[in-house]
């Protein structure tokens, strides 16, 4: 897995590229946490370029998103690909993470 | 690849064994989905497989890593047959309850303990016991296609 991230004035941008895997979702939870400390809690996570999701990146996920709850601020998910999209659903977490089309929306009208 | 079209993969069940399951996984995806007649629900099936094989594979790794620093071997098997994703591995650690009975998906809120619950959501067979009596863990996982 390949991890971008990127910083707006409103927002930042992770973008993890490949597989999200137990080897890996810790990777994925230290950099969301490490734009948290800096300040950026509003967080999207791009899933445009990611096929695969086990339940380490979920568990990844949810941790991410409590702790940016947390800071004030929130994670939300974008651009999610068909087979993300079947896993949050077997494991409901499509209820807490609401897909947004793009990064650019998912903080637009809040 | 074994005489039957399978791959096989043995040696400690550790994070390097759980990278190559997922190198394995890869490789035999780019396989069936370049042949001819692939369809869209041959994709999810598959998918969803890898998604098990991911999980299960996870759970042996971690079980391995309680056994007092002897180092757990496992075995590997994964097929794609006609009409059927199949993968089996067996390790000689200590068998690891609890059995697939019983399991559930969390609360959205857990950060842990949907692996076993999301394998068994996506298989058609999932099968669990001891090598012999106490030791040893054996699964078998199948997924239609």
């Amino acid at each position: 897995m390949n991890l971008t991230v990127q910083t707006h004035p409103e927002y930042a941008v992770v973008t993890p590229a490949g597989r999200i895997t137990a080897t890996v979702a810790p990777r994925l939870r230290q950099a969301v946490d490490a734009l948290i400390d800096d300040g950026a809690v509003r967080v999207v996570l791009d899933l445009s370029e990611t096929q695969f999701i086990d339940s380490s990146g979920l568990g990844a996920i949810i941790g991410a998103l409590k702790a940016a709850r947390i800071a004030g601020g929130d994670l939300r998910i974008a651009a999610v690909t068909d087979p993300v999209r079947r896993v949050l659903k077997l494991t409901n977490l499509d209820r807490v993470l609401r897909e947004h089309e793009t990064p650019e929306s998912a903080f637009r009208g809040e | 690849m074994e005489s039957d079209g399978s791959r096989r993969l043995r040696g400690v069940a550790d994070e390097r064994f759980l990278e190559q399951v997922h190198h394995l996984l890869a490789d035999i995806g780019e396989e069936v989905r370049g042949a001819p007649g692939y369809t869209a629900e041959d994709d999810e099936a598959l998918g969803l497989f890898e998604l098990a094989v991911a999980e299960i594979a996870a759970n042996v790794v971690e079980h391995a890593e309680t056994r007092n620093g002897v180092p757990v071997h496992v075995d590997f098997t994964v097929r794609a047959a006609d009409g059927l994703f199949e993968a089996i591995f067996t390790d000689d650690a200590i068998f690891a309850p609890p059995t697939l009975d019983g399991v559930h998906m969390p609360d959205v809120e857990a950060e842990s303990g949907r692996g076993l619950a999301l394998a068994a959501a996506v298989l058609d067979e999932l099968v669990h016991h001891p090598v012999e009596a106490g030791a040893g863990n054996h699964w078998e996982l199948r997924r239609r296609r």
